[in-house]
C-alpha cells in the first residue's frame, strides 16, 4: 500500500505526488449534476408577424413575449431549465417549422406554446387533434415520423399535462376552456405539448390579456401545474408513472 | 324698446328651434332602434323555388368554445355541390349578424364548393400501356389516404377577402373550421373529407393559427373534442 511506503521511506515530494495521484485515481469522480428538465416556452408570432390585435395598440406578439417572461423565472425557481424560441422581437422571426425544430432538438420535458386573443373569455387550452399513435411514447429510431404528425406519439402525455394545467386554472378561478386543434408547431413537436391562448378574463373586457396582474396569475398557475405534472410524469418520456 | 314684430320673430325662432330639437331626438332614437338590422351584412338571398326544409347547422359559441347543432328551416338547392356551397355560405353569413355568438366578417365568404368522388385515381402514365403492363400506383400515390378513401371530398374555396378579415386566434379559427365541417357532415353524409382553399390556393393557416393545409375528416363536431 502506498501509505505504508510513505511511512517507511519518509515523506519526499515525489512520494507525496505519487500518493496524491493514486488517491485521485482511487477516489470516485463526483457524479455529474442531474440535468435539469428542459421546458420550452414558445411565445408565438414576432417580428413582421404581429398576430392578433389584442388591445388598441398592442399586438399578440408583445403579449406572448411578456407572458413568457413572467413564466420563465417561476419555472426556473422550480428547478427547470427554461428555454425560449425567441427572447425579443427578432427579424426575421423563426417560422413555426424552425421553432418546432429548435424545440425537438432540445428533447424537452414539455413544450408550452403561448398565444393571446381579443375574443372569448379566460384561457383557452389546446392540445393537438391528431389521433394518438398506437406505438410507444418514443417512436423507434428506424421509423419515419411524418412532420405533420410528430405530436401523435405524445398525445397521451400532452393530455395529462393539459389536464393538470386546466385544474390549476380552475383553482386560480380563471375561466378555462379546453379543446383540440390542428396547428403548427403544436402538431410537429416531439414532446408533451400544449397551446395556451390568453383572452380577456371577463366578458366585459375589464381585464384584458395585457393586464399585468392577470398575466401573473396565469403564469403562476402554469408554473405550478408543470411542476405538479412533472412530479407525476416519467422525466424521460413524459408518461405518467 | 323692442318692437312687436321683433318679439313675434323671436318667439317663432324659439318655437322652430324647439321643434327641430324634438325632431332630431326622434330621428336619433329611430336610428338607434334600427342599428341592429342595419349592421346585417348578409348577402340578399336569391329567390328560391325549392321548399324550405329543416337543416342542421353546427353553430359555434365563442363564450364557451363549443359547437351546438341547431335546426333551422332553410330553402336549399337540390344539386349536391350547389347545396354544399349554399349551406356554408348561410352558416358563415349568419355568423356575420350582430347577434352572432361567433362574430365573423360579413360579405360573401365562399367562392365555390367542389365535390370530388373518392378514391382519387392518378392520371394514366404514358409508356406503360403500350407494353400492356398494368398501371400500379407509385409509392407516394399508395401512401395518400385519398387513394383508398370512399365517399366524397369537399373542397371549400373561401374568398381571400373574407379569410383576411377573419378574427385571429386559436379558438375562433378552430370553431370556424369545426362549424363548417360539422354542418357539411350533418347535411351531406356522402362527404367523408373536407379540404380548404383560399382564392383557389392552398393556405398555411386561416388567420395565423389553425392549419388550413390539412385534409379534415367529415365528422360530427358538436361539442367535439376529438374531431
Amino acid at each position: 500500500m502506498r501509505w505504508t511506503k510513505v511511512a517507511a521511506a519518509g515523506i519526499t515530494s515525489a512520494t507525496i505526488w505519487a500518493v496524491t495521484a493514486q488517491m485521485a485515481v482511487q477516489t470516485p469522480a463526483p457524479a455529474p449534476p442531474h440535468p435539469r428538465p428542459v421546458i420550452f416556452l414558445d411565445p408565438a408570432h414576432g417580428g413582421a408577424d404581429g398576430g392578433a390585435k389584442v388591445g388598441d395598440s398592442v399586438l399578440e406578439k408583445a403579449v406572448t413575449l411578456e407572458l413568457a417572461s413572467r413564466i420563465r423565472p417561476l419555472l426556473s425557481a422550480r428547478g427547470f431549465d427554461v428555454r425560449m424560441t425567441r427572447e425579443g422581437d427578432p427579424t426575421p422571426t423563426p417560422t413555426t417549422d424552425q421553432r418546432a425544430g429548435l424545440e425537438n432538438q432540445a428533447h424537452p420535458a414539455a413544450c408550452i406554446i403561448l398565444h393571446s386573443a381579443p375574443t372569448g373569455t379566460g384561457v383557452h387550452l389546446y392540445t393537438s387533434a391528431l389521433p394518438e399513435a398506437t406505438t410507444a411514447a418514443t417512436p423507434p429510431a428506424t421509423s419515419i415520423v411524418p412532420w405533420d404528425e410528430a405530436q401523435s406519439a405524445y398525445i397521451a402525455s400532452s393530455l395529462r399535462l393539459s389536464s393538470e394545467i386546466s385544474t390549476a386554472f380552475s383553482r386560480s378561478q380563471i375561466a378555462i376552456s379546453s379543446g383540440r386543434t390542428w396547428m403548427p408547431p403544436l402538431d410537429n413537436l416531439l414532446c408533451p405539448a400544449v397551446a395556451i391562448e390568453i383572452a380577456p378574463l371577463n366578458a366585459d373586457g375589464s381585464k384584458p390579456p395585457t393586464d399585468a396582474g392577470y398575466q401573473q396569475r396565469v403564469a403562476e398557475a402554469i408554473a405550478g401545474a408543470v411542476l405538479f405534472w412533472h412530479g407525476k410524469a416519467d422525466p424521460t418520456t413524459g408518461a405518467a408513472q | 324698446m323692442i318692437s312687436r314684430y321683433q318679439r313675434i320673430l323671436f318667439w317663432i325662432l324659439v318655437g322652430g328651434s324647439v321643434f327641430m330639437a324634438g325632431y332630431l331626438i326622434y330621428l336619433h332614437q329611430r336610428v338607434r332602434s334600427t342599428a341592429g338590422t342595419e349592421g346585417d351584412d348578409t348577402p340578399i338571398a336569391a329567390p328560391a323555388s325549392s321548399q324550405a326544409e329543416s337543416i342542421t347547422f353546427a353553430l359555434a359559441h365563442d363564450a364557451d368554445g363549443t359547437i351546438t347543432n341547431t335546426e333551422l328551416s332553410v330553402a336549399l338547392p337540390g344539386e349536391s355541390a350547389v347545396r354544399a356551397r349554399a349551406l356554408v355560405e348561410r352558416l358563415l353569413s349568419d355568423d356575420a349578424l350582430p347577434r352572432s355568438e361567433h362574430p365573423l366578417p360579413g360579405g360573401i365568404a365562399v367562392e365555390d364548393v367542389y365535390l370530388v368522388n373518392l378514391p382519387l385515381t392518378a392520371p394514366q402514365r404514358t409508356g406503360g400501356e403500350s407494353l400492356g403492363v398494368p398501371q400500379l400506383p407509385t409509392k407516394a400515390e399508395d401512401a395518400d389516404p385519398m387513394t383508398h378513401a370512399s365517399g366524397q371530398l369537399a373542397v371549400v374555396n373561401l374568398r381571400g377577402s373574407w379569410a383576411d378579415a377573419h378574427p385571429s386566434g386559436i379558438e375562433t379559427e378552430t370553431l370556424t373550421v369545426l362549424s363548417i365541417i360539422g354542418t357539411l357532415h350533418a347535411n351531406l353524409p356522402s362527404i367523408s373529407y373536407v379540404r380548404f382553399l383560399v382564392d383557389g390556393q392552398q393556405r398555411a393557416t386561416l388567420a395565423g393559427h389553425i392549419d388550413l393545409a390539412r385534409t379534415y375528416r367529415s365528422v360530427d363536431t358538436a361539442n367535439a373534442t376529438h374531431p
